[in-house]
């Protein structure tokens, strides 16, 4: 729970996505596809680079939406959408990279996959001529690297702040935790980020 | 390593502080060398992750989310249909049995309570498949029940895999 409470009650009934999935709770079910092609790259994107494994991260973003749409049924728009959307994806997450790390541990499958290497093509791509697509990549790949060092608690908040532009407050509601627990998830996570990367920026890779 | 300052450095980088904390550090990295490589540290390599900011959902995904949805959805209706089925079909051997055994009818009110226990099976049993899905995908994220691959061979009525993903965010 965050710190922040207010009295009366945000009302969050005028945010247009809100809306959408109000509607949708009400039973227009056209809604729900447009709720989709609203968030699916925010969802994508966080889950893809959280997990660094595109076909994971798709499954993963597909189920997001599941849940979504099981809210319908008992939905109040008590917060924005996109809050309960954010959490939904950091609690799914959470869960997903856990069960998997139990998996791995079962199959003693400690090498990365071709998917997770390919990673770093697919993420960060940008149209650029071929020798900086190639270096695009390799940075990307580093980056990538250096971001799934970091815990996963502290890696879900500085995705949420430093790709969707989630303030303090809002990673704190998506995150159910209060805002001097951000503070430090977003210490640690830079901190980490830095040391990852320290070796990189002084041997000017990035 | 040791300054007490640098704690807050990502705070102040990300303009979190107050004014007069903000201040603090400002005046702080001026006269600190060792805080004020740290903040360069902490901003290049914030800005390095500029290297993985385009990311795009795959083409077709609202498709094949809604595909799932359709799918899972579904299931769990005909799953449901399925057991209504089941319990209309018990009473209504339930009500032969006892009439040609024990020459017993039913009375208009008792008639009553049982259509009316028939039509609330549906009710009743939509709450009782989202409690199962609910204790299952408890299980699931305790990590009692992980593999349930193993389950769905089972094949059961009610598609085991519409309880492995479901729950309460």
């Amino acid at each position: 729970m965050t710190d922040d409470f207010t009295y009366p009650p945000a009302d969050f009934t005028a945010d247009p996505d809100t809306r959408l999935m109000m509607a949708f709770a009400a039973g227009e079910d056209a809604a729900f596809e447009l709720i989709v092609k609203r968030f699916e790259r925010q969802v994508f994107g966080i889950v893809c680079r959280y997990m660094g494994n595109r076909p994971l991260a798709e499954d993963t973003a597909q189920e997001v939406f599941l849940r979504v749409y099981r809210l319908r049924k008992s939905y109040r728009p008590t917060a924005r959408i996109s809050t309960l959307i954010y959490r939904i994806t950091a609690n799914l997450c959470l869960n997903v990279i856990r069960d998997e790390s139990r998996r791995r541990m079962v199959s003693l499958d400690a090498v990365a996959s071709d998917d997770e290497l390919s990673l770093g093509a697919s993420i960060g791509s940008t149209a650029a001529p071929a020798e900086d697509a190639v270096e695009a990549r390799e940075r990307a790949e580093i980056v990538r690297r250096a971001l799934a060092k970091i815990p996963e608690r502290q890696r879900i908040a500085l995705i949420l702040h430093r790709f969707e532009g989630l303030s303090y407050a809002e990673i704190a509601e998506s995150m159910e935790t209060n805002i001097d627990a951000v503070k430090s998830l977003l210490s640690r996570a830079r901190a980490s980020l830095a040391e990852a990367l320290r070796p990189d920026i002084e041997a000017g890779n990035l | 390593m040791g300054c007490k300052v640098k704690e807050s450095l990502v705070s102040y980088l990300d303009g979190e502080l107050d004014p007069a904390e903000a201040s603090a550090v400002r005046v702080h990295i001026e006269s600190c060398g060792e805080c004020r490589d740290y903040a360069r540290l902490l901003m290049l390599s914030y800005t390095a992750l500029e290297a993985i900011e385009e990311v795009e959902a795959p083409a077709g995904f609202a498709a094949r989310v809604k595909a799932r949805v359709h799918r899972r959805f579904a299931r769990v209706v005909y799953g449901l249909g399925t057991v209504v089925a089941a319990a209309a079909a018990v009473l209504i051997v339930f009500s032969i049995t006892a009439r040609t055994r024990d020459s017993i009818s039913f009375t208009p009110t008792e008639m009553a309570v049982l259509t009316e226990m028939t039509a609330g099976q549906t009710d009743a049993t939509s709450t009782y498949l989202d409690d199962v899905a609910d204790e299952v995908d408890m299980f699931h994220q305790f990590g009692i029940l992980t593999d349930f691959d193993v389950l769905a061979d089972l094949d059961s009525p009610v598609g085991v895999d519409d309880f492995a993903t479901v729950g309460s965010i």
